[in-house]
């Protein structure tokens, strides 16, 4: 009786509040990937230059000094842009591959307890045979 | 059905409850771990089997083949318990409610908590102590806790059985049943219970705190199980997050990334007790302009546990939005004032490291010690807010300085313009409570380290001993050391629970303090105390009787521990046993002769005295009181002749003996609270003498001398009022010198037998030494001259010239009684 008790009792959360938990779990890892690539802050500074290296350019009138600093700043603001633009591909597609996942996790939850089942039962039954 | 069982039943909880009966923690961890090693070794010895085996041999290919078969079976069944086993975990985390670590999340149908539930679910007959006592997850841990041993659990076990009709547990208005609910009940209605706590000097206070700390363990455990939550991803560093900032080349080099302190990331959810101060910081750091904060605090730990506090929330994204992302970075003056030696280095380091923290765009600079860096610019000329002012001013600054009190005072405090720059957060001390708190969460940590266990009245006991023994630096920070020694300690002498009397006897012996609870030779001693004492003190009973008594309410523990274990003033003339009560005091009770340490207060009369004291800044010395009684906390001090010494000094007594405690020149406070404070003096000799010579009874007259002293000027009322007791000695007698003569010519005795001669002391040599020592003004004290010029002179003369060896007797025959020199005795040596 105990036995059928929580077997129902499993059932019910596993296939209602579990799918909800499973969800906000899902959510936390979306949020965690999207925060791990800083994808928000890459997006904010995409044209900042690459860890705020850049020359001042000269006081006086130095128009040879002036476009070598203007090249340097350039190249390390471009710098910046390209490595940026690849992290934000890298993490957006790590959160798309995660939101492909999503069907799949559900899928493979509702199907659990059955694999679990075939698990220990073919388990067994190799062991005995 | 009993009410219990409905109400376990009416919670959307139940289910869990009740399958956690057959699926506990500690089978999930079990199953879990089993099937894991399994799931790791079973396809490595698959692997192996499949290399060595030689197949060419049909016999060993097919007992192969039986093998991996088999150990195929083990592979699946170990993976489907494992699976199922995670499935579990997910379960109870979904269903798992936190109060403490995390934020509350109970929905209106929720009747009890998890905790709570594990509480009901034992309890047998609708009582609920049966449940506490029971339930090994929760109750017998809030029990271990609490110091209550196996075996008066089992007593009360037992008695419950017999209670037929127990209290009932109302409902009616709590909206959600917690432990400390269940707790407040069993503490008010059952007498038995109480009884336990009663008798360990716990209130129903205590028992709360203990119930919010054993929750907080089991919380703190079952959230580091979930490592899936929003806030335990968040603790993850994330990649790229300092692209767009600036390198701090010359910084990092002197500095540390707070963000990876252990503090910051130590599992144990962090409690400082420094909510206010942590929200100011943050108030400030938002800030868009003037974001630069000032902490400051007794010299410790407890500012920097403020900005690990910071950092923390930093880290799990919970501090102010504007804050996320931020690199907090130590800067260490201490390790860059020993590496720039000049001004223009200092000067140009200085700059550099400012204008990279302001240039990085996230670093938050934390400078440890700021007045340190203020000494050293002052040390090179130059002015530190000259320097910094450009910094200071900007819009993307933000720094915390951290500052100790004093120099704060010294330092900061007049220089208006860097108290314009900076906002003041004074860290406060925290109230014993938080500290309790504090060193409860911190114990779980060296418990799992050490494997022992505190119990609560260990807890409270360390964090009062912190305060009490240990006057140097912050409370928490001396209760967190207490808690760090204490533990291998424990370990060492095989002590596997810690209780209140081991940390007694802990800092019993790391202080030299007698505080553990009395020994049955002390209780001995303490019943006897006038006894003792008297076998050495002649006459004067009311003093005797006055300090014995002092003594025994401090050690049963019913004295004001904040001041000291007592205080007398001794009035009365020269030579009549005040400085032989306070030796005799030191030697009986406090063990040794050598633990009465003396002050002849003529010595501090001017006005320097209280310098010497308390020790000066201007030529650098230490105080003489001060050294004293760090060194000595616990004895007899001995003021002599006290009306001598100057107002100043009167009064530093007067703190002394009214809250036990005083600071010395550095500010630093001097605990006397385990001292005896006996001051001696003549005041009142003169009204004494006469009183007694009138065959007046001398207690019936101490108003009048105190008041006579009063009117004199001589002591303050208001210190007079401050000791424990003003105790008269008066003049003795000729009895009474007689039998001092007696015990002094003992002495003498006692010192020969050890050299193995023997003193005969008869009536007639003791009448020579009162007749010829006797002097009204000064009292014993001649006597005590006389035996050294002539007994012990005679003596001397006789071991020097060999005439008298160990194994002979020795005494004196009386030659005149008219003089009294050493030609007046003659040696008889047989």
């Amino acid at each position: 009786m105990k036995t059928v008790m929580i077997s129902l009792w499993y059932i019910k959360w596993h296939y209602g509040k579990a799918i909800y938990s499973l969800s906000k779990v899902w959510k936390n890892f979306l949020f965690f990937v999207y925060g791990f690539f800083s994808i928000k802050l890459l997006f904010k500074n995409f044209f900042d230059p690459w860890k705020k290296m850049s020359d001042n350019y000269p006081k006086s009138f130095n128009l040879k000094k002036y476009f070598y600093t203007l090249t340097t700043n350039l190249i390390v603001r471009i710098m910046g842009m390209i490595m940026r633009t690849i992290l934000i591909l890298v993490g957006l597609i790590s959160c798309l591959l995660l939101i492909i996942f999503y069907p799949v996790v559900i899928i493979s939850w509702l199907l659990l307890p059955f694999i679990i089942i075939c698990l220990i039962s073919s388990g067994l039954w190799l062991i005995i045979k | 059905m009993t009410k219990i069982e409905l109400l376990l039943k009416k919670s959307p909880i139940y289910s869990a409850i009740m399958m956690e009966k057959y699926f506990s923690v500690k089978k999930r961890d079990i199953l879990m771990n089993i099937t894991k090693y399994s799931l790791f070794l079973i396809p490595i010895i698959i692997i192996l089997n499949i290399i060595f085996t030689n197949y060419d041999q049909s016999s060993s290919a097919k007992s192969a083949d039986f093998l991996i078969e088999k150990l195929l079976g083990l592979t699946l069944l170990s993976l489907g318990i494992y699976i199922l086993m995670n499935i579990f975990e997910f379960y109870f985390a979904s269903i798992y409610y936190f109060e403490y670590v995390a934020k509350n999340k109970y929905s209106s149908k929720d009747i009890y908590t998890f905790s709570a539930g594990r509480i009901l679910r034992k309890v047998e007959k609708d009582n609920l102590l049966t449940g506490l006592l029971k339930s090994q997850s929760v109750g017998r841990k809030i029990i271990r806790r609490l110091g209550i041993d196996e075996d008066e659990i089992n007593l009360l076990l037992v008695k419950q059985s017999e209670i037929k009709n127990p209290p009932i547990f109302k409902t009616d208005n709590i909206p959600l049943i917690k432990v400390s609910h269940l707790l407040d009940f069993i503490y008010d209605n059952h007498p038995d219970f109480r009884n336990l706590l009663t008798n360990r000097g716990m209130s129903k206070k205590d028992l709360i705190a203990v119930v919010s700390w054993v929750i907080y363990e089991i919380e703190t455990l079952e959230y580091n199980r979930q490592w899936w939550t929003k806030e335990r991803l968040a603790k993850i560093s994330g990649v790229a997050t300092d692209w767009s900032f600036g390198r701090t080349y010359l910084l990092s080099k002197y500095s540390r990334e707070l963000l990876n302190d252990e503090e910051v990331n130590s599992e144990a959810i962090s409690f400082s007790g420094r909510v206010r101060e942590l929200e100011q910081i943050q108030a400030i750091l938002a800030r868009k302009t003037g974001a630069n904060a000032m902490l400051v605090g007794l010299p410790g730990q407890e500012k920097m546990e403020v900005v690990w506090n910071l950092c923390r929330q930093i880290k799990n994204k919970t501090s102010s939005p504007s804050l996320i992302g931020k690199k907090p970075l130590l800067f260490l003056t201490s390790n860059f004032s020993s590496i720039a030696n000049n001004r223009d280095d200092f000067e140009k380091k200085i700059a550099i490291i400012f204008s990279e923290a302001l240039n990085s765009g996230n670093v938050i600079l934390v400078i440890d010690n700021f007045p340190k860096l203020i000494i050293q610019a002052k040390q090179f000329n130059l002015n530190l807010y000259e320097i910094l002012e450009p910094y200071l001013a900007s819009n993307d600054d933000q720094i915390v300085a951290l500052a100790d009190t004093e120099y704060f005072h010294t330092l900061i405090e007049p220089d208006q313009a860097l108290m314009s720059t900076f906002e003041i957060v004074l860290t406060k001390p925290l109230l014993l409570d938080e500290i309790v708190k504090i060193i409860a969460r911190e114990s779980l940590d060296a418990e799992k380290s050490y494997k022992i266990l505190y119990t609560y009245p260990a807890i409270l006991e360390i964090a009062k001993s912190a305060e009490y023994y240990f006057p140097d630096g912050v409370s928490s920070d001396k209760a967190k050391d207490l808690l760090l020694e204490l533990s291998p300690w424990a370990v060492e002498n095989d002590i596997s629970i810690v209780n209140r009397d081991e940390v007694l006897k802990y800092v019993g012996e790391k202080t030299n303090v007698p505080i553990s609870s009395i020994s049955s030779a002390e209780k001995e001693k303490l019943l006897n105390l006038e006894n003792l004492l008297m076998k050495r003190i002649v006459a004067q009973r009311e003093a005797v009787f006055a300090v014995s008594n002092a003594l025994r309410r401090s050690r049963s523990g019913i004295r004001n521990e904040k001041r000291p274990l007592g205080s007398f003033l001794f009035l009365g003339p020269t030579g009549v046993g005040k400085t032989e009560t306070a030796k005799a005091l030191a030697d009986v009770f406090f063990g040794d002769e050598k633990l009465l340490m003396r002050l002849d207060m003529s010595e501090y009369q001017n006005s320097e005295s209280l310098a010497r004291l308390i020790g000066s800044r201007e030529n650098n010395t230490q105080g003489i009181l001060a050294n004293l009684l760090r060194e000595n906390p616990y004895g007899v001090l001995l003021l002599d002749e006290f009306e001598k010494t100057n107002k100043d000094v009167l009064n530093l007594f007067l703190q002394i003996i009214d809250e036990g405690y005083f600071s010395d020149i550095t500010g630093k406070k001097v605990m006397a609270r385990n001292i005896m404070f006996i001051a001696t003096s003549n005041a009142g000799a003169e009204k004494i003498f006469d009183i007694v010579a009138s065959g007046k009874k001398l207690r019936n007259y101490e108003v009048e001398i105190i008041s006579e002293i009063i009117k004199q000027g001589v002591f303050k009322p208001e210190l007079l009022n401050r000791f424990d007791a003003t105790i008269l000695f008066h003049p003795l007698s000729k009895e009474d010198l007689f039998e001092i003569a007696q015990l002094m010519l003992l002495k003498v005795a006692k010192r020969l037998g050890e050299k193995g001669i023997v003193l005969s002391i008869d009536r007639e040599l003791t009448d020579f030494v009162v007749h010829g020592g006797y002097n009204p003004t000064f009292g014993a004290r001649p006597m005590n001259r006389l035996i050294q010029d002539t007994v012990e002179q005679h003596l001397a003369d006789l071991i020097i010239r060999g005439d008298l060896t160990a194994g002979q007797t020795i005494g004196f025959k009386v030659l005149s009684n008219t003089t009294f020199n050493k030609g007046s005795l003659k040696p008889v040596v047989t």
